[in-house]
């Protein structure tokens, strides 16, 4: 056994750094959340007076190249759309258009940031911002 | 001399332990079911009334998307999606102990997890001669330690499959008025 006090002491000081917010069981990552369903849901949705969801599909393609986004998956009849965004971090993001009453469609989009759920309304807001401009519609809050 | 010897008598071992490795017999272990495969299935599955499987998968999607996944695959004809998220592995018992094994052992001896991949497929299917919609949902994870080595492991934990469904029915059911 050969003791190695500068790595070891290195070593703690590194882990110590990882222990702040770490958590005991990895596997509570599936159903993890930070925020609730409804303020989630509040967040990361708008809804938009149209009921065109093909062109809607089309125009949150185009928003998230616009965003320099690369699409990964489109599926038309459920409007889901996937796309990641590579910029020496990693962000993916789905967007999913379904019908909301009779005359309206919800816009959802959720998005991870590396490692993380982002849940802050700010960037979300840019999202829907850019969206608006292409759909030329207001984005309306949902409940 | 001595080092050629080592170096054929290593090559021979490499070659008896290759005739020995049967890539059949080891499929057929793999391709076992689990022992446990009826429990599996249970916990996987629910069914909702209704007869509506496009509500059922929207509201999956909205269900998939409060917790966080990407949807990487979708094929509404077949009932089909396929989710996946990547998040923190790190786990405080873990890392005290790569401490422990560092200070002991040196650096290169602490390993711990350091991120994992969620998968989830989610399977739906109407129920022939009823008014029900069967759901199945399955997650996986591969995980990845600080060597860069990858483990991977079906979840089998009731409570995860427990909480995803409560969270489904809300959504089922949130959907099913909005239409």
């Amino acid at each position: 056994m050969r003791w190695r006090p500068i790595p070891s002491v290195l070593m703690a000081f590194v882990a110590l750094g990882f222990l702040v917010g770490c958590q005991t069981d990895s596997k509570q990552q599936i159903m993890l959340t930070d925020k609730t369903q409804v303020e989630l849901r509040a967040i990361q949705t708008r809804g938009f007076d149209t009921t065109d969801k093909p062109l809607a599909v089309r125009n949150v393609i185009s928003t998230l190249q616009d965003l320099g986004f690369v699409v990964d998956k489109v599926d038309d009849t459920l409007g889901t759309i996937s796309g990641t965004k590579l910029s020496g971090y990693a962000m993916r993001m789905t967007v999913t258009v379904r019908p909301h009453g009779k005359a309206q469609l919800a816009v959802r989009a959720s998005a991870q940031y590396n490692l993380t759920a982002v849940s802050d309304p700010k960037p979300y807001q840019q999202f829907f911002a850019a969206l608006e401009k292409a759909m030329f519609l207001t984005a309306n809050e949902v409940d | 001399m001595r080092t050629r010897r080592n170096l054929a008598l290593g090559v021979l071992l490499a070659i008896s332990l290759t005739a020995c490795l049967d890539a059949n017999k080891a499929a057929m272990q793999i391709g076992k079911p689990p022992e446990d495969v009826v429990k599996l299935r249970s916990l996987e599955t629910r069914r909702y009334d209704t007869l509506d499987e496009r509500t059922v998968l929207l509201a999956s999607t909205q269900t998939l998307q409060d917790l966080g996944f990407t949807v990487s695959e979708s094929a509404p004809g077949a009932g089909v999606l396929v989710a996946s998220k990547q998040r923190d592995a790190r786990e405080t018992g873990q890392v005290v102990g790569a401490i422990v094994l560092a200070v002991l052992f040196g650096v290169n001896a602490a390993v711990w997890d350091e991120e994992q991949t969620i998968n989830v497929t989610l399977v739906t299917t109407p129920i022939a001669n009823s008014k029900q919609v069967e759901v199945r949902v399955a997650f996986d994870r591969v995980i990845r330690n600080n060597k860069q080595q990858h483990r991977g492991e079906l979840v089998q934990d009731a409570e995860v499959y427990r909480q995803f469904f409560e969270k489904l029915s809300a959504g089922v059911q949130l959907e099913g008025q909005q239409v």
